[in-house]
């Protein structure tokens, strides 16, 4: 009897550990702030966590619990981990998925695809930004452009699809994101030529459900802004996660440049929707509205941020806002029901706008684009701010957003597109580092003002992540891992990795210890308070 | 008209390549040793890859060719290069531990085209040198440059060392190192340390103790800053522990031999310098 009661118990236990990620539980992530279930730890992507241990008063104290190394070194790796029932899973560059003890870090299993040896990466690394959960499932964009679906318990192959042809510079490194029953994935390659789009798998079978081509075709509305047959090689890559409204039923999502990037004479036109963001049913894969950051961009722009939906009042009037600090240098809200611009502000040293008219639309100062002898504009093509995630605080109000000041020479050439190749059609020179600098910035959220600024040494690559104990995490390219007050911007707390922060950080619980969590150079290092 | 946006006093470095850009310039209006051909008179794929060298490689390797803070690519071996696979590699890929920098935005077809260019460089004469090596070791004895500078294993390790600075610094540079150190930065090539890192930066720190001290800035990042002087000591600080830290952009702490040498003395110096690395 008492071994029937054991093993009942330990079932019960086993059971508890590989309990299904539902699609009711991502909706409700905010609910268990111990777990990170997905990309920006919620649909809303406000990389918020509601967990407080670690606070403004005791953070000095925080300390690595322990790290985990990349079996590979060489790539950055720039995976945001999730945790879900006591095991984290993280995606190793470039398409390894591996699931990890989340007390001590030791590997449970880990997932390597086969890859080609050619495999093409066309202008980033051979990088992936992290997993999926969903039910009992783990799912990875693959860098030659598969999606994997995996048993979260063992990393056996469920199913493996090919979303587009790696030979034409098609690539993932995108995190899937999970919505109910499905798979949406985005894809790299606006430095290839290729014409992008955004997929939604059936998460069950892998069966394509819909394809959302980002530039419009022949006889389609949006395809006039494009001159002649240039849409049929205009980039438009959907390379970062999106974001989710489960009430309103819409999936937003941030649309890359348009190619060939630096060359725009043979696209004239708006070049729809590249630079944009695009709110799409889920059910159906169609549009519902878009908003263009950046009309025929020349400056490599994408719009690849995670769009964050906020509910906040808009001069006095509540309401349902998309908030987003663009590449392009400034930040703008939307209404996201209706994609209309509320407002809109510079955030960083830009030298292409006088500034925003009414509608959003930036008003150009003419002479900036890429010249063959190099046109200096700010910022560089790294952008003000890249894929890296911003985060926003309910109880400080304020969004924070990773700042790179930085300018550079554009370049222009002539180009041809050839299959498989680069179709850039220039290049670009950086200005030397000591007058380049970074920043975190806290910004109204409403408004788009910067309330408060961290100087940081370098142009950063790490997202941020704000905390209910006060804080917003960050990295830097030095190795910095930091904590700042959410409120003042001050330094309470920093740790050196001894690697180049290329990702974002997150946070979980373990046995009711807070942990946070920052990949730097070619390890994940965990953090949590250890005694005084 | 791009000028409005740099201050060369912070971009001693840029400044300097665009300097050497006019005056290369000038040098092929001359007519001078038909140092760059004309764009009109070269094939195709060439002038397509001297397009391209003029617009990424000028700042490091000069407008001709002949090297600036990167090497002089006239030479008939290059290190790293020897066939078309090799320098698509060099060029897409970078030389780890150097300052060469990949650049992935550079097809096949674009390194043809610029590798094709760079053979021509590479068949251009090296430069005349004016002075005698072995006087110029004497110069070099004489001077006190190994009081800072470490070269065949002997000397001091404050400034860069001199071993092989004929491979990577072209005569121009050198001349320009010794008369007007002020404008010769060298930037670092870790990527640790951020994008475009000045090395040799001279930094002045007061302590919240009442001290200051003025060393050779070895590491910073947002919180830290790491520094050695000229007797070779070294100092780690917290900024925030610091009441202020000033950066002498454009301030070597190498003194100009401009009127310490004679012409003829610096040219001897400048070929015995050039001889390093370049047997």
């Amino acid at each position: 009897m008492r071994v029937i009661l054991t093993l009942i118990i330990i079932m019960g236990i086993s059971t508890g550990i590989a309990a299904q990620v539902s699609y009711q539980r991502i909706a409700n992530a905010d609910a268990e702030p111990g777990n990170w279930l997905t990309y920006s730890g919620n649909y809303a992507a406000t990389r918020y966590s509601a967990l407080n241990q670690v606070n403004t008063s005791n953070v000095k104290r925080l300390a690595p619990v322990w790290i985990y190394q990349l079996k590979s070194a060489g790539a950055p790796f720039e995976c945001t981990p999730l945790v879900a029932d006591k095991i984290m899973y993280i995606s190793e560059p470039p398409s390894t998925v591996t699931a990890l003890d989340i007390a001590t870090g030791r590997k449970i299993w880990t997932y390597t695809p086969e890859m080609p040896k050619d495999v093409k990466f066309m202008g980033f690394g051979p990088v992936n930004r992290g997993v999926a959960l969903l039910d009992n499932n783990v799912y990875i964009g693959t860098l030659n452009a598969h999606l994997v679906c995996l048993d979260a318990k063992s990393g056996a192959i469920k199913w493996n699809v090919t979303v587009a042809d790696n030979k034409l510079g098609y690539a993932i490194t995108c995190a899937p994101v999970a919505i109910d029953g499905k798979i949406i994935i985005g894809i790299s390659g606006g430095e290839a030529g290729i014409r992008g789009f955004l997929d939604a798998y059936n998460a069950k079978t892998g069966k394509l459900e819909w394809r959302l081509y980002t530039i419009p075709g022949k006889g389609e509305p949006g395809n006039e802004t494009w001159q002649g047959d240039s849409w049929k090689t205009g980039g438009a890559p959907t390379w970062v996660p999106g974001s989710y409204d489960k009430e309103l039923n819409l999936l937003y999502w941030g649309i890359g440049n348009p190619g060939p990037d630096w060359n725009g004479d043979n696209r004239k036109g708006d070049n729809l929707y590249s630079c944009s963001v695009l709110a799409i049913n889920p059910t159906t894969g169609k549009m519902a509205w878009y908003f263009q950051f950046t009309p025929h961009d020349t400056h490599d722009w994408d719009a690849n941020q995670i769009p964050v939906l906020l509910d906040i009042k808009i001069k006095g009037i509540p309401r349902k806002v998309l908030a987003t600090a663009n590449r392009n240098g400034f930040y703008y809200v939307l209404d996201r029901k209706t994609g209309e611009f509320l407002a809109g502000a510079a955030y960083a040293k830009q030298t292409w706008a006088r500034g925003l008219d009414a509608k959003g639309r930036p008003i150009v100062i003419p002479g900036k684009e890429p010249t063959e002898k190099g046109n200096l504009v700010y910022p560089s093509l790294q952008g003000a701010t890249n894929w890296f995630s911003p985060s926003y605080s309910k109880s400080a109000g304020l969004f924070y957003v990773s700042v790179r000041e930085m300018g550079s020479l554009y370049f222009k050439k002539e180009v041809e597109y050839k299959p498989g190749e680069y179709f850039m059609g220039g290049g670009e020179q950086l200005l030397p580092g000591d007058n380049a600098s970074g920043a975190v910035k806290a910004l109204d959220a409403a408004t788009g003002e910067t309330k408060w600024t961290f100087r940081l040494q370098s142009p950063p690559w790490s997202g941020v992540l704000s905390t209910a104990g006060g804080l917003v995490f960050g990295g830097s390219v030095e190795g910095n891992f930091f904590a700042l007050d959410a409120v003042t911007g001050k330094s309470k707390w920093q740790f050196q990795t001894g690697g180049q922060i290329i990702s974002n950080p997150m946070s979980f619980s373990v046995n009711g210890q807070q942990r946070v969590a920052i990949t730097a150079g070619n390890s994940l290092i965990v953090f949590g308070l250890i005694a005084q | 008209m791009l000028h409005q946006f740099w201050k060369p006093k912070q971009f001693p470095q840029l400044f300097y390549s665009l300097l050497l850009l006019s005056i290369a310039a000038c040098t092929n209006n001359a007519g001078n040793s038909g140092v760059v051909v004309e764009t009109g008179r070269l094939p195709d794929s060439i002038a397509e890859g001297k397009k391209m060298f003029e617009a990424t490689c000028v700042r490091c390797h000069g407008m001709d060719g002949s090297g600036l803070t990167g090497p002089s690519l006239k030479r008939p071996k290059l290190k790293h290069v020897t066939d078309l696979a090799s320098f698509t590699n060099v060029v897409t890929m970078g030389i780890a531990g150097t300052g060469m920098p990949g650049n992935w935005a550079y097809s096949n077809e674009d390194c043809r085209q610029l590798y094709a260019y760079i053979n021509t460089i590479k068949k251009q004469e090296k430069e005349p040198l004016k002075g005698d090596p072995a006087a110029g070791r004497l110069v070099y004895q004489n001077s006190g440059c190994a009081n800072c500078h470490l070269m065949y294993g002997e000397g001091n390790s404050i400034g860069p060392e001199l071993t092989e600075i004929g491979a990577i610094r072209n005569t121009a540079y050198l001349h320009q190192a010794i008369v007007d150190p002020d404008a010769t930065f060298p930037e670092s090539t870790d990527p640790d340390n951020g994008y475009g890192f000045s090395l040799y930066l001279s930094v002045k720190v007061a302590t919240s103790d009442g001290q200051t001290i003025t060393g050779l800035r070895i590491n910073e990042d947002t919180y830290t800053i790491q520094l050695k002087d000229t007797a070779n000591n070294y100092y780690s600080f917290n900024k925030d522990e610091l009441v202020s830290i000033e950066k002498q952009y454009g301030h070597s702490v190498m003194p100009s031999y401009k009127t310490k040498l004679s012409a003829q003395e610096i040219d001897n110096l400048i070929a015995f310098l050039h001889k390093a690395g370049n047997p």
